[in-house]
Formats: structure tokens, sequence, C-alpha cells
């Protein structure tokens, strides 16, 4: 099996290019509550970041943020030159900044192919015609093929989604969300509710196309195995702070990430 | 005179509020405890009318006496509408609960179509009125409040609403009833687990609220005409009351009523080729800006 | 971002081939055929008046469909679309002197596609209950304003009588009534209601109505696909209202008078109903349930004053046995269940 870490000797070269998304002193209040406290990061297209923490420490609030799930409390956040702060979730999506969802958010009553398939009309905005059939559209449906092959999902091409076993979602939503070509893709949490056995075939899978397709990836995970393995750079968030972001051994061997998350019982 | 008028628009706006919240209070108590979305509540407001028509017609025969007629609007109807609704309760309305909300509001549509020649059955399809003397409103006729003229049944209607308001206040905080109906409307499943019986706290909800329903078509009949199209227009109305309230909010539902009540009476009087159009815009407005309605973020008599 | 021209051309004459041998299309014509032949060969007038009055609701319950079956939101306002297009037809004859009854058409759904616009820019944002409460409270706004008219247009609960539109300059409206019904104005609605399930068979398999089913699928999804699912949501409130409008358009020559009855919220009901009862999750339920609505409620007022209550139980126990299956996907299913069988032994 191998590993991001043999490969990842491109990770910290890149301080000339451009970072893909910036945040800046990124703050959200629930109320009382500050859910994510000033956060300032940087994040590249040829890398894959891991970030972890404990149970509330505010890596999905910072994702929702990054997605415009959520709007600012305060901060910037910059993709690809841009300040999107108060851009809407769809026109971030169509600039390339994209992620997926610790559920997997999928079409339940189409097919397989046609929730691909969906998705590759969006991305090319063509949501929008009205006299061709789908089921004729040969570019879009060549797309389609080559994106379910990539996934391993051929097989399920004709299944409705609702008795696809969880692992398969979860690797649909991803597709779906490669049919995006993103620049840049957030996943929460890619592996919650897949087998252990499973979970390292779902990441090589993802990273694997990442890498192929030259996209940037920020994952959120509980299992410090996988972080280690596919991560080029650990971001370690606690109480809405960047804790610690340095390269994966660095951050395993911080002293205040062992105190905070490794030893909390992540 | 300007002062005069005030006054009486403002008595029967209190009069037209009562009316409105006897027919919606069950409405946003069933949907916020109960979690059903019963389109044919207002039916049972039309059925309260029909039967108390036809009790005080035929109670003629053996007595006029004010305070029996009144007893039998105020208790006997509601209490055999009490139990009638307890076995529709275990029967139409049991496989309801299990649906969801759009499917509750088609399947009680076909609840008030039903209801609508259950009644055209019984009664016809002609308005029906109390004879005069058996008519409460009229035995009771006028009293004087603050130099006007009012009618002292609908004062009597009024402060039979606010009774109930109170009641069911008390109910909520005091009673054990009351206090597992609010958990129930915060975490159904919850008191579920907890090994209370919520089949026995939904019949007793569900009666309660549709006995109060009749009650109010009781109230309304003296001094209107019973017709089918009574229910449809309370349907409509009962669902503006709560959208403005807040869905299943006890005091949204009398503050709704009274804010109703008052444009009702005052449009009539003022502007009456929109009266209505008020109402629906107003609750057009309130799932516009605000649709959780004012007060449907709290709990059910927070 | 203009929509891209049709792609029939894009299309091989071989698939042309194909596609006109089509079972379904094959007995579509033959259904044509069959329907534009009925008045002429029995010249029963009762008949036709019941189909063209079924023509027209499966018009409504099919355009109804859009919204509730293709883009999930229970629209109970739905009233306000079918009352504008009969409205506009007789406005627009009584106060503008129009007498064409293309015009009319177009002007009826262009009327109700404006309603719909602005009734569905209110309230896309809002969900599920809320959303049906709210396309209710504004059509019966609507209702209101008419039944007290309050514009000085509508003469109120009365209604407005109206006469018969002539087509394309020939003065047929001085035909005989059962001549102009049986001879012209229910071929016009035949036509128009073949045209509206071609557009919609075609719309509906478009990437324009795949993104409608994204958005009734999961509508986090879709806008994190880059959809803009409120714009799209109004666009199938506009497109539904408008075939809606037309429906209305068509019914009001059938009734020949106008009232406010048209507008109200039992009206909204109705299309509910007979989408629901054919079945809102397939392409032709709502014929079927237009169809099977009327029927239904001529044969038990044939036989009872109590249709109402046939009606509410039927309504009550497709509900609740078929959801959004109705008798024609509940049939369907059957079909398959019974297929399956046989192949199994
Ligand atoms: N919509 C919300 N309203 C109020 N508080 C919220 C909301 N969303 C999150 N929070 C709170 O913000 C904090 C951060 O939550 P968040 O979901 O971002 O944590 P997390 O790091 O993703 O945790 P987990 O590992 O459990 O997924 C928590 O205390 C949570 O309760
Ligand atoms: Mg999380």
């Amino acid at each position: 099996m191998s590993t991001r870490e043999t490969d990842s000797t491109s990770t910290t070269q890149n301080a000339s290019t451009e970072p893909i998304l910036r945040t800046e002193n990124v703050r959200k209040e629930f109320g009382n509550l500050v859910a994510v406290d000033g956060v300032s990061l940087e994040f590249y297209d040829d890398e894959i970041v891991g970030i972890i923490g404990p149970n509330g420490a505010g890596k999905t609030t910072y994702t929702n943020l990054i997605s415009g799930a959520l709007s600012l409390t305060d901060g910037t956040i910059v993709f690809d030159g841009d300040d999107i702060s108060d851009l809407r979730k769809y026109k971030r999506v169509r600039r390339g900044l994209v992620r997926s969802f610790q559920i997997p958010q999928i079409y339940d009553e189409l097919t397989v192919f046609e929730n691909v398939q969906s998705s590759v009309l969006s991305r090319k905005q063509e949501n929008n015609r009205l006299f061709s059939l789908t089921h004729r559209d040969t570019a879009s449906i060549e797309e389609t093929e080559r994106l379910l092959e990539m996934f391993n999902l051929e097989s399920h091409a004709d299944e409705h989604t609702e008795h696809l076993p969880h692992g398969v979602r979860k690797i649909l939503d991803v597709a779906m969300s490669f049919a995006l070509r993103p620049k840049l893709m957030v996943l929460d949490e890619p592996t919650s509710g897949v087998g252990s056995r499973e979970k390292n075939a779902v990441m090589e899978t993802i990273t694997d196309a990442a890498v192929e397709r030259n996209i940037g990836l920020i994952f959120i995970e509980h299992d410090m195995e996988l972080i280690r393995s596919y991560s080029d750079r650990i971001v370690a968030l606690h109480e809405g702070r960047v804790l610690d972001d340095d390269d994966p051994a660095a951050v395993m061997n911080s002293e205040a990430v062992n105190q905070f998350i490794l030893e909390g019982g992540v | 005179m300007p002062i005069e008028s005030l006054l009486v628009n403002t008595f029967n706006g209190l009069y037209f509020a009562a009316l409105l919240f006897f027919a919606s209070v069950g409405l946003t108590l069933v949907f916020g405890i109960l979690n059903l979305l019963n389109m044919a509540h207002a039916a049972f407001y039309g059925l309260g009318a029909y039967v108390a028509v036809w009790t005080l017609n035929n109670a003629g025969d053996v007595t006029t006496s004010t305070v029996v007629l009144l007893a039998m609007l105020v208790l006997v109807i509601p209490l055999v509408v009490f139990v009638l609704s307890a076995v529709l309760d275990k029967t139409v309305f049991a496989p309801l609960y299990e649906i969801e909300h759009v499917y509750q509001l088609l399947a009680t549509f076909g609840v008030i179509l039903m209801l609508d020649d259950v009644i055209k059955f019984i009664w016809g399809a002609s308005p029906i009125t109390v004879d005069g003397a058996t008519d409460p409103s009229r035995q009771l006729g006028a009293i004087d409040l603050m130099g006007v003229s009012v009618s002292a049944y609908r004062s009597f209607v009024i402060l039979i609403a606010v009774a109930c308001a109170v009641g069911l206040y008390l109910m909520f905080v005091k009673t054990k009833l009351g206090k597992i109906s609010q958990a129930m409307s915060e975490d159904y499943e919850m008191v579920q687990m907890l090994g209370i019986n919520v089949n026995r706290v939904r019949v007793l909800i569900f009666s309660i609220s549709v006995a109060i329903a009749a009650l109010g078509g009781a109230l309304f009949v003296p001094f209107a005409t019973a017709t089918p199209a009574v229910t449809l227009e309370y349907v409509l109305l009962s669902f503006a009351v709560i959208v403005i309230g807040g869905l299943g909010s006890l005091k949204g539902v009398v503050v709704a009523a009274l804010v109703i009540g008052m444009v009702r009476s005052f449009g009539i009087a003022y502007f009456p080729a929109l009266e209505l159009a008020i109402v629906f815009g107003l609750m057009a407005l309130v799932i516009i800006f605000k649709p959780e309605g004012l007060f449907g973020d709290e709990g059910v008599v927070e | 971002m203009s929509t891209r021209l049709p792609t029939f051309g894009d299309m091989k004459a071989q698939e042309l081939k194909g596609l006109l041998l089509d079972k379904r299309l094959l007995g579509g014509g033959v259904l044509f055929a069959a329907l534009a032949l009925y008045p002429g060969l029995t010249m029963n007038a009762y008949h036709t008046r019941l189909l063209a009055w079924i023509m027209c609701f499966a018009i409504a319950a099919l355009g109804f469909n859009i919204v509730l079956g293709y883009t999930g939101l229970l629209s109970f306002g739905h009233a306000a679309f079918f009352g504008t297009g009969m409205y506009t037809v007789v406005i627009a004859m009584e106060s503008a002197g129009i007498t064409d009854l293309i015009v009319l058409l177009v002007l009826a759904m262009l009327a109700a596609g404006v309603v719909g616009a602005v009734i569905g820019a209110l309230s896309v944002k809002t969900h599920e209950i809320y959303f049906a409460l709210l396309t209710l409270a504004l059509a019966q706004l609507l209702y209101v304003l008419a039944a007290r008219d309050v514009g000085g247009l509508t003469r109120g609960t009365d209604g407005i009588g109206l006469s018969r539109p002539d087509f394309l300059g020939i003065p047929i409206s001085e035909a005989p009534a059962h001549i102009y019904l049986m001879g012209f104005y229910y071929h016009v609605i035949l036509v128009c209601l073949f045209a509206t399930i071609a557009v919609l068979w075609l719309v509906l398999r478009s990437p324009f109505g795949l993104t409608l089913k994204m958005i009734r699928e999961n509508e986090t999804r879709a806008e994190m696909s880059g959809v803009p699912i409120l714009r799209y949501r109004l666009y199938s409130m506009v497109l539904s209202a408008m075939i809606v409008g037309l429906a209305g358009a068509l019914y009001a020559v059938v009734v020949g008078h106008v009232t406010p009855e048209y507008l109200d919220w039992t009206m909204s009901g109705e299309i509910v109903f007979m989408a629901l009862l054919g079945g809102i999750g397939t392409f032709l339920g709502p014929i079927i349930g237009a169809s099977g609505f009327i029927i239904l409620q001529e044969v038990a007022l044939g036989v009872t004053t109590y249709w109402h209550f046939t009606m509410g139980l039927v309504l009550f126990v497709v509900v609740l046995t078929l959801r959004e299956k109705g008798i024609w996907g509940g049939a369907k299913a059957l079909v398959d269940d019974l297929n399956e069988r046989r192949d199994d032994s």
C-alpha cells in the first residue's frame, strides 16, 4: 500500500506560488459560543492537508464557513486570488471550491449514473437546457462514464442509490464532487461510517484521483493512522483556534497537540 | 361618537378573537405536541355549530331556561364531541400520525370533504338557524359597558374564551398531562423512551383540542347561521391564526386571534372590501419575514 | 446565460426512425386519433363536454405536477394560476375586445406566468408546509380581491359571462353551441393537451428537468453542485403557472362563466387531489388522476348527492396507501410485481 508520505517531497517548497485558499482571521460566533476563533491558514492546490481536533473543536464549522453554508462573523476568505467572503454558496462551487459531506448527500431517487451526470451537467452550467434529452447528451454521458470508472462505480451505474452500501454512497458523494472539477476539495470525515478495512481503499481512491487531477485536498479526520498516512501537512484545531500547523511528524510530536488532542481520546 | 364606535368595534373584535381562539387553539396544540397538521380541525367548529342549532331547537320542547341552554352549549356539546373525537383519534386519525406533514394536509383535506357530507346528510344543505325562543343571545339581551350597549351573550362568549385560555395555561404548567405534553412537543421520542404511554396523552390532547373547536362553533351559532361554508371559512382563518402566532404556541394563538379579530372588526367597519385581504396579506407577510411566527420558536406556553 | 437552442439537429435520422416506432409514441398517436374522432363518430354532446372538461384539468394537473412531482414543492395556491387564466380570457374579451382564441390563450399564459413569478418569488425561500401555507395565503388574497371586486374588473362573486372566441379571423363563434364545441373547440383542447404532453415530456427529460429533480431529492447537494436552487424553483413555478393558466383559459370557454370560485383554495385542493390521485411520481399520473377525479365525480353525483364523501374517502385512502405513486404508479408497480413473480416461477 503506497502512502503519501513517500511522495510528499513537494510540499514545503511552494512558498513562491500563490495559495489557492487563504483564510484571514476567520471567526464564527453562535450566540455566546465562539466556534471558530480567528483562524488564519493557507492551502495550496498541490497538497493534501489533514485537519484534526477533538469533538467540538470547530472543524465542521470552519469548513461550513469556507463553503458558505455559514456566514462569517468576522474575517476574510480569499480563493484563487479573489475575496469570496460574501459570495453565495453555488458561486463558490462554480469557481472550483467544492466540499463533500460527513453524511453522504446524494439523490436517492436517481440512479448512480444520473447522480454523477447531474453533477457533470451542473459544472457545465447546462441546467437551463430545456429541449435536449439528458440520456442522449453524449458529451456528459462520456464524462460520466469516465468518472464512474475512476471511482469503480460502473457496476452500480443503473442502481438507485437508496440501497447502496454506506461505503459506496461515500465514494459516490466524492465522485459527484470530483465531477465538478474543483481546484480545491474540502472533505468532512470522508471515511466516517466506513468499515475499518475499507477506510484505506476509500482514501486511496480519493487521493489518487486528486493527484491525477491536480486538485488540492483538505480533509477532516479523527483516525490518526489515516491522517498520518495521507496528509502532506496537518492542521490541529482546538477550541476554535489553530493549535499547530506543520508537517505530520512535527504535529504528531508537538506537546500541545499531544496534550489536547491525542490524549484527549479522539 | 368616535369613542363610542371605537369601543363597539373593540368589543366586536374581542368577540371575533374569542371565536378564532376556539377554532384554532386545538389546531396549534395538535401540531405542536402531536406533530399532526390537521386541516380538518376547523371542520369540528362547523360540526359544533350544527350540533348546537339542533340541540337548542330540540331543547325548546323541554325547557327555555337560559342557564340550561348555556350549559348545553358550554358543557354538554364539548363533552359529546370529546368522546366522539377520542373514537376518531383511534380510528380515522391514527394512521395520520405516521406520515409526512404534506400528506397529513392532503389526507385531512379528504376528511373535510367527508365531514361536509356527513353534515349535509344529517342536517341538509341549506343553512339552519336557532329558533328565537331558545336563542340565549336574545334571552340575555344587552348590557351597558362604559356607556355603550353591547350584547350580554357576546360578553359571555369572551369570558368563556378567557377562561378557556387560562385553563389551558394552567393545565400545561400545573398538571402532569400538561408537563408531559410540553415535553412531547420538545422531544417526542424521548418521552416515549421514558415509558410514558404517549397514546393516552395523544388521545387526551387530540380530544380536548377538538372539543374546544366544537365549543367555539356551538357558541358562535346563536348569533349566526350554520352553513357548510362555515367550515371552509374557519379552516382558512384558523390557519391564518396559527401561522401568525407561530405553530405550536398557546400565547401565539391568543395574540394572533386578537390581531385578526381586531383587523376583522375594524376592517368591516372602515374598509369592508379589504377586511379579509388584510388577514391573508398579514399571514403571507408573517411567513415571508418571520416564518416561525410571532411566538413559534418558543415552547407551548412560554 | 441564454438557453441553448433545441438540439434536435444532433439527432441522426436513424434515431428519429426509432423514435417514431417507439411504443409510447404509437400509443399516443392512436389515442389522439381516437379522441379526435370521438365527437364526430358518436355525436354525443354530453361525452364531448365531459372529455373537454377532463382534458382541461389534465393539462392543469400536468402543469401542477411540475412543482409537486418534479421540484418537490406542495403548492396549495395553484387556483391562482387557473383563475388568472380564466379571468384573463374573459376580461380581455370584455374590456379589450380581443376575440381571437390564439391571442387569448397566449395572453392567459403570460398573465398566469406573471402571477406565478410573483407568488413564486415570494415563496421559493420557504419549505414544506410553509410553502404550502404561503402559496395558500397569497392565492387566497387574490381570491378575496376578485370576490370583493377590488380592482373593479371582476364584478365580484357574480362573475362574468363570456362569449365564444373566434379563430384566426374565422367567425366560428357564430356556429351553434354544440357544433362550436364538438367541431372546433374540443379539438383545440385536444391539441393543447397533446402539445403540453410533448413539451413537458421533453423538458422534464432535459438537463432542466434533471435539475428540478436534483432540487427535490437533495437541496443541499444541488446547491453544492453549483445550482442556484431558488432561481430554479422560481422557473418551475413560472412554467407550472403558465401551463395551469392555459388550462384555466381553455376551461373558461367550456363553462362560459367565470367566478371567483375558481380562485378559491378548494380549487387548489382539487388540482392537488387530481395529481395525487393519479400519482405525482409518474409523468402520466396526473392525466389519469384528472380523468379519475372527474369521472368519479360524475358517477358519484349520478348515484348520490353525497359525492363529497366519496371523493374525500378516495383521497384519504389514496394518500394513506399509495402516497406519491397514486393509482397509475400503483398499477405500474403491480404489473412489475406480477411480471417478476412470473419470471421467478
Ligand atoms: N449551528 C450551530 N448553532 C450553535 N452552535 C453550533 C452550531 N454548529 C456548531 N455549533 C457549536 O460549535 C462548536 C464547534 O462545532 P463543530 O461542529 O464545528 O465541531 P467539530 O470540530 O466539527 O466536531 P466533531 O469532531 O464532533 O465533528 C460546538 O460547540 C458546537 O456545539
Ligand atoms: Mg464535525
